[in-house]
């Protein structure tokens, strides 16, 4: 919470005078702040940045401020003294410095980086000027009905305050009562109207609970004082002076009693910290705004956003040695023109549409870093086997990376796998060349022309939507950074079409039939909503083997 | 297929009435009774001694429509305690002064000039009897304890300081009040209007003279030149400049021929648009990084509102109303030779209504906008009147300029009038309770209801597209895309759902302390881009039932976050400590217990309470926690963690178990700490000596937590409506705990709606549909507008001066976006302030110039849908009707396309960014086509997958980045 709490006091002899503050230190706002503007626009921060050294030392960053806690204000009497408890009541250990405490710390248990400290004044000495101001105003400028109870009241210069006014009774006060506000300073206006409710009724509670503390008090002097003095004196009052020539005597003698000594609560300024940083903390914590995220909304029917999206486009391909350059395939792009578009087509084409794609060779950071750029292509689901030994089955992993010497059975069925051979011999001549051609070999599997043709203008094209799409962005003249945030958005639109084909995969026994009746039975009126389906998601039914394996992909997760 | 779609439709239009008003308001509920006796508005001034001059009273201001009226309104207020001189002659001055005419039906509203009453007193009276408008207000029997209240406006000692002062005052008799005031003083360096320094200093206001009239010029709707012409825009147009400039008597005439509403938004000092002041916002360089805008803007609030530093930075009034600023140095403060101190200030009567109480404090920025007005209103009426004035000194007393009796008539007329135009407002802003139920919001706070109302958003969009938004449609011919290009406006000012789809990193905000309430009304406004646009939606049309549906619509994309309040209680220390010496002997005892301690018997009661208290505190670590629990699994309240969690529907099982781990490893640690940390209270306490600092430590007491409002999880009743619904009820839950643990017995149930409109802005500025106008809406359906234009460009134009709503220092844009159902057409009305930081520099402009610039109106027809959108929209219904996917399935592909669109925007950003030098990205306005390379469009067009009518969309998008 952005304010400070405080307890003032009109005196006798001082007027107005504050009694005792608590503040709150958050130790990671400047931190936060800073981040935060320097990463947007690299200003200065309008808080002053932390001294580094302060920070090393692991203390409060106000440390050098509370050299202020205790300098002497103009008020400075008795009746307003903030008082620590006295050192007998502390064990052995506390009572070293005792003269040098200055007040109160309490550490958030919830939150260890704010601190709530407590002391007689602000610990900086604009602050000190507006609870100054803030203490005269409460008490001696502002009406309120009956001297008791709220009161905001503020400007541009010197803040904004919410003030609890209450009475104390003394009965060795002028009228057997005294004065007192709890303050609540702050410079945010809107902030601090909202959060009345909550602080009026926190120091009413407060405040009635030393109104009735001071009251049995009253109670018990007033006895005292009448069994001393009979009844003589009880009709004038309890404990009134008996001539106003008295009251002024003791009153230049000696000053009314301090809060603490007139509650008999040696412990009364830690009972109050405690409830001021308590009072702060509730305060900050009261209202809260939950981010509304629109994943967080469909939890209970969506997959988690499998797409890393952010860190595709965050993430920064940077090689820092020539050498890795050369050997290493950075990006689907790089694929494309080692493969050549055809080869690179066949190789996607076969691989999203569930076919195993089968990677044969020795150099294991060229086929590292081919595995890890096509499985991004598919939600996280794919299985890889890295370094396989033998063969193994589809069903067992979509890809499968094998030694140069590791054979495929014949039987397997060559339509259903598509193998990229780095196995033909790399001479170490080839190495040391600069311009060396990486040698491969793309055999098996199937082919675009057959799994669709679609007739523009007389040609005849392939047709796989996903295909062409990611050749065409593949071909956009984009920098690095660029080509990752359209390959990322790429992702995602093909992602929000799997999700819905999933959806409709496994609803489909349960699709409200009263939408559109079926046709002739569930199945064929399934697969005609199939069709229908794919055409609202812009899907041609040529990539319905993709769907099909992007939505295994979703479904392994 | 659309008859099948809507069978279960009622036919009957009474049916199809009830329909459409469920679909807003889920939870029916009626306002509680609030009426304009409720409200007092009173305008005072210091004289110096103990009686304040009391110069208007709202409860002695109602127009008069007999003479019997009149008499018994002079009886009764020269009864005032030492203010009846004004108040004497008042309503017959009132009466006589203004010539009312309604022009709506409840607003009264001058039209003739002042000019005609002046002539004779006597005459005037005895013409304006029955020119006045019966008044179906009742006379008002307020309680006049107008002593009190000057007391409370202008205190018991009269303050050094000159600037303007903010109070409130709770009255607790005879019956509870809230007094709002703002006190000001008028220097005489006020009345010098021509000096230069306060002429320079008030330029960017200074030209609403030129924003009325070409607003008001330019505004056409597109169904025909505008019935309502408008004989006092020439006025108005002079009137601005009088008050400031001109001295002569023919200037005040022409002042006061002006019609009202353009009065509100002439601004004196106090609307002035932040010009100074140190800030740290005005340039918000340009950066990639999503969910900036989510989170520098609460920071920035919270660095604005830190005094851990010592910095002292109170935040400004609304449009920066502090004349200190304005004029050169601090020459107001130092005490000039005569200043007057004023005071406005308006009386609500809570009459026990605790939402009413709760709703002031809450919509305060509102309320406090609307206060404004009405102060700047008075103050260049009072420094007119000083300024016409040979003595000025003369104001000081009873024998002011407002003794005479034409000065008097004036000023009481002018008040009267001012204030009578001001206040409809304020009887909006408390009554505007039949509002409806925010889709977005109800669904993000609410789990159980996210099912039904998918549904309902499905059904209504799907409907809504066949009828109004039909490709294959010939009946609109001109305008077939409504639906469209009426959710393109949407997304691209109502900027706050980007937020909600971008990736969401929950940064360390357990340390900032903003205010929510202030964050969640910008973002309402959508006023999160840069530059600052401030937005709001009225959907005009007669057939009010699809004027509902539209709205209902649109409610799911406008967007804010859920605020929760949680209340708590503290668990006193004393009580605490006890407990511990129960097992530490090394306690002192005296030590807190020394002073009266309560009876021991509710002492151990409160002990065992606290004993249990201590799970559900520690586990209770954060808010977002808990309503991240209760929300997603409806089983979250913290002190049932370690319960079964049968309760988990099996759908969304992986992610109830991990959450559940989730808690219940933080439970565990947070009590391994709680347990270690009270060892080390046993041993240390009370006091731990930090070595370096030398402060005492002293442990935060405990709390006690009551309730969570609103509680996202389901009520009994909406368990028994779904029956599949197989989540069973927290308050379930909390009623078996409640036998063993005492101290959650106070959690209340669900709110009701009311409940939680009062509580933040969430819900009050969507004001559903409604015969008349309200300001400060968000969304708002009309039967039509001519007769509301004049309000909602004062609404406006204001708002460009609502500076704490926005990220920056300003707001530069203010807009409408209206919708007409009659003539399926959309358009943007809007101003524009022009004086704003521009990055990249405004080009220079002569001194005349300046002054047309500076804010100006506009309209332009937006009749252009974004393709993208369109797309989208049709897809879903296509899903929706024709596939029969579930609905939330429907939305999900809808967000994911929302999603797709933020990221294209980061592309778009990200692309000029790297193919255009920094400065020429700058000033985005979104109606001028971005003055980007041409080719550079295309390409980026091309790489995006966009069409070029998407690129407003996107280029909005990108301004929030």
């Amino acid at each position: 919470m952005n304010a400070i709490v405080s307890l003032v006091h009109f005196c006798d002899a001082d007027g107005p005078s504050v009694i005792f503050c608590t503040q709150a230190f958050h130790d990671n706002a400047a931190e936060d702040v800073d981040e935060c503007f320097s990463a947007s626009n690299g200003r200065s921060s309008p808080v002053p940045t932390r001294n580094v050294a302060e920070k090393e030392n692991g203390t409060l960053s106000n440390k050098k401020d509370l050299s202020n806690a205790n300098r002497s204000g103009p008020a400075s009497c008795a009746s307003c003294a903030f008082s620590l408890p006295p050192p007998d009541t502390l064990s052995d250990t506390k009572v070293v410095n005792y003269s040098e405490k200055k007040g109160f710390k309490t550490e958030d248990d919830e939150n260890p980086l704010i601190t709530y400290v407590g002391s007689r004044y602000p610990q900086h000495p604009q602050l000190y000027s507006a609870v100054r101001q803030a203490c005269v105003r409460s008490l001696s400028c502002e009406f309120c009905q009956g001297r008791e109870g709220p009161v905001l009241f503020g400007d541009e210069k010197n803040g904004y305050v919410l003030s609890y006014m209450f009475k104390i009774k003394d009965s060795q006060a002028r009228g057997f009562q005294r004065w007192y506000s709890f303050i609540f300073l702050m410079t945010d206006r809107i902030y601090l109207v909202a959060s009345w409710p909550f602080l009026v009724s926190k120091f009413q509670s407060l405040a009635s609970d030393l109104q009735s503390k001071a009251n049995q008090i009253f109670e018990k002097e007033n006895a005292a004082r009448e069994s001393r003095y009979g009844d003589t004196f009880s009709r004038s009052g309890p404990l009134s002076p008996s001539s106003p020539d008295q009251f002024l005597r003791r009153r230049a003698n000696q000053p009314l009693r301090s809060l603490a000594e007139l509650l008999k609560a040696k412990d009364l300024f830690v009972h109050i910290h405690a409830n001021f940083s308590w009072i702060l903390k509730a305060c900050g914590r009261r209202l809260q705004e939950r981010h509304a995220n629109d994943q967080t909304l469909f939890q209970n029917t969506s997959f988690p956003s499998i797409f890393p999206v952010e860190n595709s486009v965050n993430k920064k391909i940077i090689f820092n040695s020539t050498e890795e350059l050369d050997t290493r395939i950075e990006n689907l792009k790089s694929l494309q023109n080692l493969l050549g578009v055809v080869n690179f087509r066949k190789l996607i084409l076969n691989f999203i549409r569930g076919n195993q794609l089968i990677i044969r060779g020795s150099d294991s950071k060229i086929i590292k870093s081919i595995v890890s750029i096509i499985k991004d292509l598919v939600p996280n689901g794919c299985s890889v086997i890295e370094n396989g030994i033998d063969y193994q089955p589809l069903t067992k992993c979509n890809i499968l990376c094998i030694s140069p010497t590791t054979q495929i059975p014949n039987e397997v069925d060559k339509s259903t796998f598509c193998l990229l051979d780095f196995s033909s011999e790399i001479s170490s001549k080839d190495e040391q060349d600069i311009n060396k051609t990486i040698k491969f070999n793309l055999e098996n599997g199937i082919d675009e022309l057959t799994i669709g043709i679609v007739n523009v203008n007389g040609t005849y094209l392939p047709s796989n939507l996903y295909i062409n799409q990611l050749s065409e962005i593949l071909c956009l003249n984009l920098s690095p950074e660029l080509m990752n945030m359209r390959l990322g958005m790429f992702k995602e639109e093909w992602l929000s079409k799997v999700k819905q084909y999933h959806r409709f995969i496994i609803t489909g026994a349960n699709i409200d039939s009263s939408v559109e009746k079926p046709v002739n039975g569930r199945i064929i009126n399934n697969s005609l909503k199939q069709k229908e389906l794919i055409k609202y998601l812009d899907v041609s039914e040529i990539d319905l083997p993709t769907l099909k394996f992007l939505s295994d992909c979703l479904n392994n997760v | 297929m659309l008859q099948k779609l809507f069978r279960s439709k009622p036919t009957t239009k009474h049916e199809e009435d009830k329909y459409a008003q469920s679909l807003l308001g889920a939870d029916p509920w009626s306002p509680p009774p609030f009426d304009a006796n409720q409200i007092r508005v009173i305008v005072c001034q210091d004289t110096g001694d103990k009686a304040k001059l009391t110069l208007f009273d709202s409860a002695y201001s109602t127009p008069p429509n007999s003479s019997n009226d009149r008499d018994h309104a002079n009886i009764e207020s020269s009864s005032w305690s030492g203010v009846s001189f004004l108040a004497g002659n008042f309503l017959p001055k009132s009466s006589s002064a203004i010539n009312i005419k309604s022009s709506t039906s409840t607003h009264p509203r001058i039209q003739d000039s002042i000019h005609n009453n002046r002539r004779s007193f006597d005459s005037v009276n005895l013409s304006n009897a029955n020119t006045l408008p019966s008044s179906n207000r009742s006379p008002r029997k307020a309680a006049h304890n107008i002593d009190l209240i000057g007391d409370m406006m202008f205190g018991t000692v009269p303050l050094s300081y000159k600037g303007m002062t903010t109070k409130i005052h709770l009255m607790k008799s005879p019956k509870p009040q809230i007094l709002l005031t703002k006190l000001f003083s008028i220097n005489p360096s006020d009345l010098e209007s021509n000096s230069s320094g306060r002429r320079g200093s008030f330029s960017s206001t200074s030209s609403d003279t030129s924003m009325s009239s070409s607003t008001q010029g330019s505004v056409m709707t597109t169904n025909g030149p505008r019935n309502t012409s408008k004989p006092n825009s020439d006025s108005s147009l002079i009137f601005f400049d009088d008050f400031s400039e001109l001295n002569d008597e023919e200037s005040f005439r022409t002042t006061n021929s002006a019609s009202l509403p353009s009065l509100f938004h002439a601004g004196p000092p106090i609307l002035g648009l932040r010009t100074s002041g140190a800030s740290i916002t005005s340039t918000l360089s340009l950066s990639t990084s999503p969910r900036n805008t989510f989170t520098n803007r609460r920071l920035r609030r919270f660095s604005h509102t830190s005094m851990e530093n010592g910095i002292f930075n109170p935040t400004p009034l609304p449009g920066n109303t502090t004349r200190l600023d304005q004029l050169t140095g601090n020459q107001s403060l130092r005490h000039p030779p005569r200043s007057f101190v004023y005071s406005v200030g308006v009386v609500l009567s809570l009459e026990d209504n605790h939402l009413l109480e709760s709703f002031v404090f809450s919509h305060f920025a509102l309320l406090e906008n609307r206060l404004h007005q009405l102060y700047s209103n008075v103050f260049k009426l009072i420094c007119h009147l000083l300024r016409k004035s040979p003595a000025s000194s003369s104001i000081s007393g009873p024998n002011s300029i407002f003794n005479s009796p034409n000065r008097h008539r004036i000023s009481a007329s002018s008040l009267s009038s001012l204030i009578l135009q001001n206040e409809p407002f304020w009887l909006d802003v408390v009554t505007r309770f039949k509002t409806s139920e925010p889709l977005w919001l109800t669904m993000s706070t609410f789990p159980h209801k996210r099912e039904k109302l998918a549904k309902s958003f499905m059904s209504e969009l799907s409907y809504l597209l066949e009828k109004y938004d039909d490709e294959n449609s010939n009946l609109y011919p001109l305008y077939v895309f409504f639906i469209s290009t009426l959710i393109t406006s949407i997304l691209m000012y109502h900027l706050s759902w980007v937020p909600t789809v971008a990736d969401f990193e929950e940064r360390n905000g357990k340390n900032l302390f903003y205010d929510p309430l202030w964050a969640q009304l910008g973002d309402l406004y959508g006023t999160i881009g840069t530059p600052s646009v401030m937005s709001r939606t009225i959907i005009v049309g007669t057939d009010e039932n699809t004027v509902r549906r539209i709205l209902f619509i649109l409610s799911y994309f406008i967007r804010c976050n859920e605020i929760f309040e949680r209340s708590e209680d503290i668990i006193p220390l004393e009580l605490q400590l006890e407990e511990e010496s129960k097992t530490s002997s090394n306690y002192d005892k005296n030590l807190l217990s020394e002073s009266t301690q309560s009876d021991g018997n509710s002492s151990q009661k409160v002990e065992a309470e606290t004993l249990s208290t201590q799970n559900i505190n520690e586990s209770n670590d954060n808010v977002s926690n808990d309503i991240a629990n209760k929300g997603d699994a409806n089983n979250g309240d913290a002190s049932n963690d370690n319960k079964s969690n049968d309760n988990k529907s099996n759908d969304n099982k992986s992610n109830d178990n991990e959450n559940k781990e989730d808690t219940n490893i933080n439970h565990n640690k947070s009590h391994t700490r709680s347990e270690s940390r009270h060892k080390r209270v046993m041993i240390d306490f009370p006091f731990t000596d930090i070595s370096v600092e030398n402060f005492l430590d002293v442990p935060m007491p405990k709390s006690q937590i009551r309730a969570m409002v609103p509680d996202p999880s389901p009520t009994v009743t909406d368990i028994d409506k779904n029956a599949t619904n197989t989540k069973v009820p927290l308050s379930a839950d909390v009623q078996t705990t409640t036998d063993k643990d005492k101290n959650v017995t106070n959690i209340k149930g669900p709110l009701s709606a009311d409940e939680l409109f009062v509580k933040s802005y969430g819900r009050s500025l969507m004001a559903g549909y409604s015969e008349k106008y309200m300001s400060d809406f968000v969304l708002i359906g009309l039967p039509k507008l001519d007769e509301f234009q004049d309000s909602l460009e004062t609404d406006l134009k204001n708002s460009l001066r609502m500076q704490p709503f926005s990220s920056q220092d300003q707001v530069s844009k203010s807009i409408c976006i209206l919708g007409q159902l009659n003539t399926l057409s959309c358009s943007i009305l809007g101003c524009e302030a022009y004086n704003g930081h521009i990055i990249g520099g405004s080009p220079p402009v002569t001194v005349q110039e300046e002054n047309i610039r500076n804010v100006s109106g506009y309209f332009v027809p937006s009749n252009t849908k974004s393709d993208y959108i369109n797309t989208t929209l049709h897809q879903c219904k296509n899903l929706y009707t024709k596939i029969g996917m579930p609905a939330e399935s429907c939305l999900e592909y809808l967000e994911d396309q929302l999603r797709i669109l933020y990221h294209k925007a980061i592309m778009y950003k990200n692309y000029f960014a790297k193919s255009s030098p920094p400065d020429s990205i700058s000033s985005q306005y979104l109606f001028v086509k971005p003055s980007k390379n041409e080719q550079l469009q295309v390409n980026i067009l091309e790489a995006l997958g966009l069409h070029e009518s998407d690129i407003q969309l996107v280029d909005a998008v990108s301004s929030t980045l």
